[in-house]
């Protein structure tokens, strides 16, 4: 029994229901079948987007992510009443588990998606805190944000969300990972001094971050923790996944391939990447990827403090607004650089096997 | 085989799944479909049994546990065997699912009461 009400019902079904194909598939036309009146009609489909979101939640929950969303809105709400605070962080994290079950997908989307799903996760997110606020402001006042608290924590947390979200959003795996960088028809000795110069100017944006945020506050702890750190980290990082081994293979007879042996050390300078399930310094790697997020998270911390705790706008805002970017352009770029370096060793190691077999 | 076993890939023979009422209810209505039952078709089965008005969000979510736990398989239909020209969601009993189900019969009456004929 088709008509406008349960039509309309229908079409809102259709826009909040999860995205997953399957899933939807599956509730709506069972929805469809559902030959009753427009009361009973709307009750069978609030069961199904219920459903549809029952579902999807477990599958959909990301724990670092889930953690890293929460420092980011602890931090940006860092200056409110502690009750008002926790109630903001209730409603962003409720949100952000809702357009996590709501865009959750198995099949791989093309890239630009991800890149808008995460802005609209955030854009969400700001929304729900802002009716979260005004429910607060008519039902329980003590649990509002003071204005200036509420507007400067919602412009510094949107666009670290949206970062955080597009680095840790699950994605399924590429239809072919280990896809030669040689099918490019690049060599692989170009693609390594790429990486390399790709590198330093990763490290280049880092220090930049951390240059334009040193205080001049005396013994100040964060400034301590910036000289050496970023540099020493990433090091230790990259030596973590380099096959050492190789370069102390001093041995040459004559049926040895001096190419072959460039190739492989070339490729002891790159950080390779390393499994989980193979790796013996594995926990390692994870360690110091950590302390160097930590160390650009802390130089943001540092810019923003005092736009957060309410410095006059003219003061504060550009600084802060830089290192925001600078952030979600280190922090964006970072995937690039890993996936880069891992080609690069890919490459130089079957250009190494192809002259030990020629 | 024991570690299979172990592993929770072979399930014994005797191994009878616990089952929740509403749960029987749904897989008695698989059980009557003979493997033509939808969720409209459930919806309506299920709330005859129960005597009250079942909600398809209620039905749904016993099904994809029921489907979990690999008490019954659901399957979609050619579009083009379908009178309306779209495809299907139809649910079917399984071997593991039968065994439930007989179980079920001996200790619920009013699971006894609408399946004569099984075990």
């Amino acid at each position: 029994m088709k008509n406008f009400a349960t039509e309309t019902v229908r079409a809102i079904v259709e826009t909040i229901h999860p995205r997953d194909p399957q899933l939807r598939a599956k509730s709506l036309k069972a929805l469809e079948q559902q030959d009753t009146g427009p009361l009973q009609f709307a009750a069978h489909a609030a069961g199904a987007v219920a459903w549809g979101y029952s579902e999807k939640f477990a599958e959909s929950f990301n724990r670092y992510a889930s953690f890293a969303q929460a420092v980011v809105v602890v931090v940006s709400f860092a200056f409110a009443p502690p009750q008002a605070g926790l109630y903001v962080l209730g409603a962003m994290l409720i949100a952000l588990s809702f357009r996590d079950a709501f865009t959750h997908h198995d099949q791989a989307l093309p890239e630009t998606r991800y890149y808008l799903d995460s802005a609209g996760d955030a854009a969400a997110a700001g929304l729900f805190v802002i009716a979260s606020q005004g429910l607060a402001v008519v039902a329980l006042p003590s649990m509002a944000l003071p204005a200036q608290v509420m507007y400067r924590g919602l412009l510094v947390s949107m666009p670290l969300i949206a970062t955080l979200r597009m680095v840790l959003r699950p994605r399924p795996a590429p239809v072919d990972p280990d896809r030669s960088p040689q099918q490019s028809g690049i060599p692989a000795r170009k693609i390594y001094r790429k990486t390399r110069w790709l590198n330093f100017l990763w490290l280049l944006t880092v220090y930049g971050v951390v240059v334009q945020n040193v205080t001049d506050k005396h013994g100040y702890f964060p400034d301590f923790l910036r000289g050496a750190l970023p540099i020493a980290s990433l090091f230790a990082w990259k030596a973590s996944q380099v096959d050492d081994l190789c370069r102390r293979d001093n041995l040459v007879t004559l049926f040895t391939s001096i190419k072959a042996k460039t190739l492989r050390r070339m490729r002891g300078n790159l950080a390779a990447g390393v499994k989980q399930t193979t790796h013996v310094n594995y926990s390692t790697f994870r360690f110091f990827q950590l302390v160097l997020s930590g160390v650009v998270g802390l130089s943001l911390y540092t810019a923003v403090e005092p736009f957060l705790l309410g410095e006059p706008l003219i003061q504060s805002t550009w600084r802060a607004a830089g290192a925001v970017l600078a952030f979600m352009a280190a922090l964006l770029t970072w995937k690039h650089v890993k996936a880069a370096n891992r080609a690069a060793a890919r490459a130089l190691l079957e250009e190494a096997k192809k002259a030990e077999a020629a | 085989m024991q570690l299979l076993e172990k592993q929770g890939r072979i399930i014994p023979d005797d191994h009878i799944e616990p089952v929740g009422d509403f749960d029987q209810m749904v897989l008695a209505a698989i059980y009557i479909g003979h493997g033509l039952a939808d969720s409209a078709r459930l919806v309506n089965q299920v709330s005859e049994m129960a005597g009250r008005q079942v909600y398809l969000g209620a039905v749904l979510r016993s099904l994809s546990g029921l489907e979990r736990k690999h008490l019954i398989e659901s399957w979609e239909s050619d579009a083009a065997t379908e009178a309306g020209g779209e495809s299907n969601f139809y649910y079917n009993i399984s071997i593991i699912g039968e065994r439930a189900l007989a179980y079920a019969k001996e200790t619920s009456r009013v699971i006894a009461g609408l399946l004569g004929d099984l075990a």
